[in-house]
């Protein structure tokens, strides 16, 4: 497949893809350029920043609040998280009640002592997949 | 209130009325194959009590193994302690073993083996599944 890049400020961004066929490549270029429109706006103590999906490793609910964790911060959304993991594409999968993750973001996933199956995130932080939602984890990894 | 007390006690509610209903099907199962199979009133009551205590530890001890910053020693101990000390009370209180050294030292045996075996067996599993996921993420 060809690859051109056209830098025009006066032209409407977008992305045109002629293929024979819907491949992972296609799949995933368009899984990136609607994750690229949608724009969330969450803050910290200090300010308030706009971030795409793909800079997030997950999100989580604490004490009702919802939070996306990036590389190095927490920020707080405005979001419910079925509001948030309507608007995620194939690459975010529900863990728990309370996580959805980035698959890209997953550095391992590891057996506990009490029979859980934890996930550790490549930013440090570590939740656990829920039976419920282990079927689904699955799917979305290809079993 | 600690989000572990919080999560034990949200675990045991949800799961404490399982034991109560075990204890049901057994008591069934018992009438239905042992002649002359009766309780009083009260050994009943303290058989529904006691099993829903049961059920509820049950659920909740699972919290233990969950502590990140504690050692896999102390979740261990505190898990199995906990399971052993509400089983062998909810055994002894019923009568359903004799208060005798040896029959505790039997039960201890039995219960310990089954714990290692089940504790063995899920860990395993859940330890392919990770391992399985991970090939997928590489």
């Amino acid at each position: 497949m060809i690859f051109k890049v056209f830098i025009d400020k006066e032209h409407e961004e977008e992305v045109l893809i002629y293929a024979h066929k819907e491949t992972p490549l296609v799949t995933a270029i368009q899984q990136l350029t609607e994750e690229d429109a949608f724009i969330l706006v969450g803050s910290n103590d200090r300010e308030t920043v706009q971030l795409r999906p793909a800079d997030v490793h997950c999100f989580i609910t604490e004490n009702n609040k919802v939070y996306a964790l990036t590389a190095t911060e927490k920020l707080q959304l405005k979001y419910r998280l079925y509001q948030v993991e309507a608007q995620l594409s194939e690459q975010f999968v529900k863990i728990n009640q309370s996580c959805i993750a980035n698959i890209r973001a997953i550095q391992r996933f590891d057996a506990t002592i009490s029979g859980a199956l934890r996930v550790r995130f490549k930013n440090g932080y570590s939740d656990f997949v829920s039976r419920r939602n282990l079927k689904n984890v699955k799917e979305r990894l290809g079993f | 209130m600690n989000q572990y007390v919080k999560q034990f006690f949200h675990r045991g509610l949800l799961f404490g009325g399982f034991g109560p209903i075990v204890l049901g099907i057994v008591y069934a199962i018992l009438q239905e194959t042992v002649r002359g199979f009766s309780l009083t009133g009260r050994e009943v009551l303290l058989a529904i009590l006691s099993t829903y205590l049961l059920a509820f530890v049950q659920a909740g001890v699972s919290v233990f193994n969950q502590i990140d910053h504690w050692p896999l020693a102390k979740s261990m101990l505190c898990h199995f302690g906990s399971l052993y000390l509400t089983y062998s009370a909810c055994y002894l209180i019923n009568t359903w073993i004799p208060f005798a050294p040896q029959v505790l030292l039997i039960f201890t045996a039995i219960f310990a083996a089954v714990y290692l075996i089940i504790w063995l067996t899920v860990y395993l599993i859940i330890k392919a599944t990770g391992n399985r996921l991970n090939t997928k993420l590489n």
